[in-house]
């Protein structure tokens, strides 16, 4: 029992919550007590099993053995029987629940094993707040294959042949994005990673600075050695204290180590980071509000063009890139173009990473090849609706995404197909909602956070969003008018084509995207009076009332 | 304002260049010493960066991270997610408000809890979450949150006997090295966030 063994002890907020931290120091105690030298105890990012709720979780590598809900008074029992003598703790072990196996290895594990883990490649492989454990496992490659091999023109020839698009929402093309920012002559340019994950129900950008942060800063040196800048900044949101606190860490190293600062591995390439904590708007999502955020100015958007490649941060071109995408950076660098654009559908490459969260059995963060089907995630990853109840419709993309109803199991997840159907990819935050869940609430909730996250400088969303919001309202709470449907559809289309930037484009999909595939349920609430999913209260409780007398 | 906390709010002041740009981090680091943005610190903050205070004021309402006003001891903050809505973050709301008899946004009146509702803090799985003082408390329910509260309270009251322990022995006397260090607050309490320790304790 003399080869080396790492356990590591999943540190992300979720388990951190379940008092991991406490686990950890257990561990390291008990090691020592034991005087097990062979074992190396470590935090890391989440381990992807997609059981976060049943945390705090445990993996002994090299074996994959993984244990969940572990408590610091099961560390003894653990360190003895497990790292001592090589017998796993059978009752700390994952059990599926459809059959009740017990299943000792993470990569066995149906959520885990259908996955194809690209942007979240080191996620619980790494200690995250160890620079040189990245370097271990390939980091750092990919930039000094960039800076010492390669021109600015093939690195951006190499991620426009990989067919790499933008992971924030939109889906641009990011080897055309940095074309521009190349292309454009300035004494000073900028790069930024938009980190401002903002979307409810949307998660993967914490989790992936929080478990690989050198990943996202690797991307963006690359970055910047693509376009010719020398400053780079991260716009992360305050609300994240633990991402903030590992991404300085890594900047720190990073420095240290020589990736950052002047003539970087001897290229003569110079790049700095600097760090900027967002201070709670979702609008600076948007790069104009976000460039006017890190300006320290009232984040609101401003009418493009001059778009930021051209004008953007203090006047400069700027070249703005979310966190997945600067994560995947690396990867196509590293193994090439040819082999990304080998992997994904036709015209959306690569992988995307999705927040399954709501009425699912396994919530969590989960990594596909694009145009895999929403049953395949659903069903085989997720392991289904809990509690036997039936699939109504699934939420993508946030506020500014759509619902997909049920029944289009089929439906391939890429850029392409989720806009056809009304909706959009987005950053990814997929929220999974049953026959429980009432549509027209839906709609209402998310308009009410979109009104309230408005910043009020163009009037079809400052408005728009408000009488939307009212109506929808008034529906609920059974006092809709048979004129609702058509006049939410007229102030839909117009907040959508008149509004300023991509926050009031896109508010009204909730609201378009339930209203064409749900519109029973609307009318339902507006001539029956009645909420078929029995949630909006004022008219479940007016129904339960007629049927009792 | 007390003028031990207006000579910290001067000292980080002075730790930025003087330009529009630092107003954000400015008033941030402000406000963690302060716990809120009073009248004053946006004034001096205004009249170091040499921004009209009409600009501090705007961005400092912009923004959902600054409050103007006191905030209570503990920041409640009651998810209102995508994945909490669905899975009973309203109805947790709802107890909280109950249990603590106020609204989203404010402070109950012996300023112990200021309840605030957040659109996501991306722990999903965990939904419906509740964040005491940015600890995550997952999968709640109304008893969960009733529990809580009560358990909260109890440490409230342990910390406080300890804290007015500390209160007493953090008055420098004078020709003591502390009150060499920091002469002209001797007699006054010192606000500092960091306890002494008891090696500390026993200096003064």
């Amino acid at each position: 029992m003399n080869q080396p063994i790492t356990v590591f002890v999943c540190a992300e907020t979720p388990c951190l919550s379940m008092g991991s931290d406490d686990v950890f120091e257990a561990l390291k105690a008990e090691v020592a007590r034991q005087k097990l030298t062979n074992v190396n105890i470590e935090i890391s990012g989440c381990h992807g099993h997609g059981l976060c709720n049943h945390g705090p979780s445990v993996v002994v590598e090299p074996e994959g053995v993984f244990y969940l809900g572990v408590r610091p008074e099961d560390v003894p029992e653990l360190v003895g029987s497990h790292l001592r003598d090589g017998r796993p703790v059978e009752r700390l072990l994952y059990q599926e629940k459809a059959t009740g196996k017990i299943i000792p290895h993470y990569r066995e594990i149906n959520f885990y094993k259908k996955q194809q883990r690209l942007i979240l490649r080191n996620c619980g492989r790494i200690n995250p707040e160890k620079i040189d454990q990245y370097i271990n496992v390939g980091g750092y490659r990919a930039l000094a294959k960039a800076l010492l091999e390669m021109t600015p023109i093939q690195v951006i020839e190499e991620v426009k042949r990989s067919g790499l698009r933008g992971r924030g929402g939109a889906g641009f093309p990011t080897g055309r994005k940095w074309e521009f920012g190349y292309n454009v002559l300035s004494d000073k340019k900028y790069v930024i990673c938009n980190a401002d994950e903002g979307d409810p129900g949307a998660f993967m950008d914490r989790s992936v600075l929080e478990a690989d942060p050198h990943a996202v800063v690797e991307g963006l040196i690359i970055a910047g050695y693509a376009i010719g800048a020398n400053d780079g900044y991260v716009y992360l949101r305050a609300e994240y204290p633990l991402a903030v606190k590992r991404v300085s860490i890594a900047l720190e190293q990073a420095r240290e180590k020589g990736f950052l600062g002047m003539d970087i591995l001897g290229s003569g390439f110079n790049f700095n980071i600097h760090m900027k904590e967002g201070a709670g708007a979702f609008v600076c999502g948007e790069e104009t509000a976000l460039i006017a955020s890190i300006e320290s100015l009232r984040g609101m958007p401003r009418p493009r063009p001059p778009y930021p490649a051209q004008s953007g941060l203090f006047g400069k071109p700027t070249t703005i890139n979310n966190v997945k995408t600067l994560a995947s950076v690396p990867a196509v660098i590293d193994r090439g173009a040819d082999w990304f654009a080998g992997i994904g559908s036709e015209k959306s490459k690569g992988t995307t990473v999705l927040a399954l969260s709501g009425k699912i059995v396994n919530s969590g963060l989960v990594e596909v090849p694009m145009g895999t089907s929403l049953s395949t995630i659903i069903f085989d990853i997720g392991g289904g609706i809990p509690d036997g109840r039936r699939l109504k419709a699934v939420q993508t993309g946030g506020p500014s995404g759509g619902c997909i109803p049920a029944r289009f199991p089929d439906t391939p997840v890429d850029y392409e197909t989720l806009s056809l159907l009304g909706s959009i990819l987005g950053s990814g935050g997929m929220v999974v909602m049953d026959d429980t869940t009432c549509m027209v609430e839906v709609a209402r909730y998310f308009l009410s956070f979109t009104q309230a996250e408005s910043c009020g400088k163009c009037v079809p969303c400052r408005l728009g969003t408000k009488q939307m919001l009212e109506i929808l309202t008034r529906i609920t709470r059974g006092r809709g008018k048979e004129s609702d449907i058509d006049t939410l559809y007229d102030i839909a289309r117009t907040v959508k084509e008149c509004s300023l930037c991509g926050l009031g484009q896109t508010c009204p999909n909730p609201v378009l995207s339930t209203l064409s595939y749900f519109r029973d349920e609307y009318e339902a609430h507006i001539k029956k009076k009645n909420c078929p999913a029995n949630q909006c209260r004022p008219l479940s409780r007016k129904a339960s009332a007629t049927v009792k007398s | 304002m007390e003028d031990i906390v207006a000579l910290r709010l001067e000292e980080t002041l002075r730790r930025y260049p003087k330009s529009r740009s630092s107003l954000i981090p400015v008033i941030q680091d402000a406000q963690s010493i302060l716990g809120y943005l009073p009248r004053e610190a946006l004034l001096k903050v205004a009249d170091y960066l040499g921004v009209p205070a009409s600009a501090v004021y705007g961005v400092a309402t912009f923004y959902a991270q600054f409050h103007l006003t006191p905030r209570g001891r503990h920041q409640v903050k009651v998810c209102q997610g995508t994945a909490c809505h669905v899975r009973g973050g309203r109805s947790v709301l709802e107890a909280v408000k109950t249990e603590l008899g106020i609204g989203p946004g404010e402070t109950t009146a012996d300023r112990k809890f200021t309840l605030e509702r957040v659109a996501c803090v991306g722990s999903c799985s965990l939904a419906p979450v509740v964040l005491v003082d940015d600890r995550i408390h997952g999968s709640m329910t109304p008893e969960k949150f009733r529990k809580l509260t009560q358990v909260s309270a109890a440490k409230e009251r342990a910390r406080h006997r300890v804290f007015r322990i500390r209160m007493v022995f953090k008055i420098p006397a004078a020709d003591t090295p502390l009150f060499k260090k920091n002469a002209a607050c001797a007699g006054k309490v010192i606000p500092e966030t960091a306890p002494y320790s008891f090696t500390g304790l026993r200096q003064v």
